[in-house]
């Protein structure tokens, strides 16, 4: 998946910004390794929190994609 | 003589405490006056304008609302000397780091295009071209955050705060009734009148007190100006001094149009200034004045604590002590953020309106999530140890957090959905 990403940058942009756009995914794998696993214990009452955090958000996010759409 | 001696203790004591408050104040009563942006002097000025004095009662609630908030992001800065970008990714994972950033990166954006726009209309009342002001507005905060340290930057932003209380005088050159207004105001009632439009005011008015850039911006002013353990008492009192203010600014704005206004439905601030302009050019001139003043001070904030959050997250240099050479990526994405938004307004035919619309719904995407982080944080004490949060606090704050988290989203989905309430 990264080679063909990876391929598919180098296909369509010049070298110089394909390298910067490549630095830059690199960057964030970086930053997703260093924080992959979260530092604060998680009790079951902090899971349930983020669980219901995680629904609010997409019920939010559903209802702005419809909105965003019948106003187009 | 002892009781010279100790009279003369005391003097020196109290001027030390006062000199060392003076160095350690800033981020709390810039991040309070900044809250009184273009939106919230609207939201007030609608307040006032459609319910008199009668709502005054509920502006002087949000004062310990907003301070139980913001105190925490005092403490956390304080003790992690992380932005509340970086604790989240660490504490909580890169899912929900990345979803903090991104969110928080799309609703300031919005919020800078509504900066912007009350900018250019507050100028336009001076026959002041938009692209003048952009243009004018752009220099100014390129100029103000490249040649400067922290500490320059700090007090100009505490001069534009000082302009933001122009609207006191506003209030006694309408010589309104104090009678009237500590009987309508102070006594809490629920004014007559469709309920649905009454909710949706205080709604509004909580969505300007509380917003998803104050949180951030506030912590990482607090660790990019140094603040330790030990001043966690001065920046409370920061805190709490700008709370005061903002709601103080709040009650004169809607004084003002509660005097002259009161019964006008009034859409924008900008509506709100030509309409005062017919009643007296000065008060009408100096609320034009104001608003552009809050939609700058508005602009300069929320501008750095986007390029603060991602600095923290991408690990740049980013310190406003930094020179530009020091922290490219930090200065650059400054800029983009603060050209882009200005761009937006000059488009013909921009979809302001709606543009408007969305930033109250991202805002409250972003909201719930950062005060329910906030709160899972200040209760850990591996990452506070002995500042944590005590039962009381997390009482007060508990309760603060579920009301917002409820009416935000309420005044969310109203907004979206006029006639869901």
């Amino acid at each position: 998946m990264k080679k063909i990403s990876k391929r598919f940058i180098d296909l369509f942009f010049s070298e110089r910004l394909g390298h910067f756009i490549n630095q830059q995914i690199e960057k964030i794998e970086e930053i997703n390794r260093k924080y992959a696993t979260p530092k604060v214990t998680l009790t079951p009452t902090k899971k349930w929190i983020l669980l219901f955090l995680r629904f609010y958000v997409l019920f939010l996010l559903a209802i702005l994609f419809y909105k965003f759409c019948t106003i187009i | 003589m002892n009781w010279f001696a100790k009279l003369f203790y005391h003097y020196r004591r109290t001027l030390k405490a006062i000199r060392i408050f003076f160095i350690i104040s800033g981020p709390g009563i810039i991040v309070m006056l900044a809250d009184n942006d273009a939106g919230g002097i609207t939201t007030y000025a609608a307040t006032g304008a459609k319910y008199g004095y009668s709502l005054i009662w509920f502006l002087l609630l949000l004062l310990p609302i907003a301070y139980y908030v913001q105190e925490m992001t005092v403490r956390l800065g304080a003790v992690t000397k992380k932005g509340l970008a970086e604790a989240i990714f660490e504490s909580f994972g890169s899912y929900w780091g990345w979803f903090a950033l991104l969110d928080l990166m799309f609703v300031n954006w919005l919020t800078l295009v509504t900066e912007f726009i009350g900018m250019t209309s507050a100028l336009s009342i001076f026959k002041i071209p938009p692209v003048v002001t952009v243009i004018a507005v752009c220099s100014f905060m390129g100029i103000m955050i490249v040649r400067g340290r922290y500490w320059t930057w700090e007090k100009i932003a505490l001069l534009f705060c000082a302009l933001n209380l122009v609207y006191i005088p506003c209030a006694f050159m309408v010589k309104p009734s104090v009678e009237i207004i500590l009987h309508e105001g102070l006594i809490p009632h629920i004014p007559s009148g469709s309920m649905n439009e009454f909710f949706f005011i205080l709604m509004a008015n909580i969505g300007t007190t509380i917003a998803p850039w104050m949180v951030f911006f506030q912590q990482s002013s607090v660790v990019d100006k140094g603040l330790q353990e030990k001043d966690i008492i001065w920046g409370q009192m920061d805190t709490i001094i700008g709370a005061a203010f903002t709601v103080i600014v709040a009650i004169f704005i809607v004084i003002v149009t509660g005097t002259l206004l009161k019964g006008v439905e009034i859409s924008s601030a900008e509506q709100a200034v030509a309409m005062l302009i017919k009643h007296n050019k000065y008060i009408g001139v100096f609320l034009a004045i104001g608003l552009f003043n809050a939609g700058l001070l508005g602009a300069i904030c929320i501008s750095l604590a986007s390029s603060w959050a991602f600095g923290e997250v991408f690990g740049w240099a980013h310190s406003l002590n930094h020179k530009v050479k020091e922290a490219p990526w930090f200065y650059f994405f400054y800029f983009i953020i603060l050209i882009s938004s200005a761009l937006v307004v000059l488009i013909p035919g921009a979809p302001l309106v709606t543009i408007t619309l969305f930033v109250q719904v991202f805002a409250v995407t972003l909201l719930p999530a950062v005060l329910v982080f906030l709160m899972l944080l200040l209760n850990d004490e591996k990452v506070m140890g002995e500042y944590k949060n005590t039962l009381s606090q997390n009482i007060v704050t508990g309760s603060i957090v579920v009301a917002i988290i409820v009416l935000a989203t309420l005044y969310s989905l109203s907004a979206l959905f006029p006639n869901i309430i």
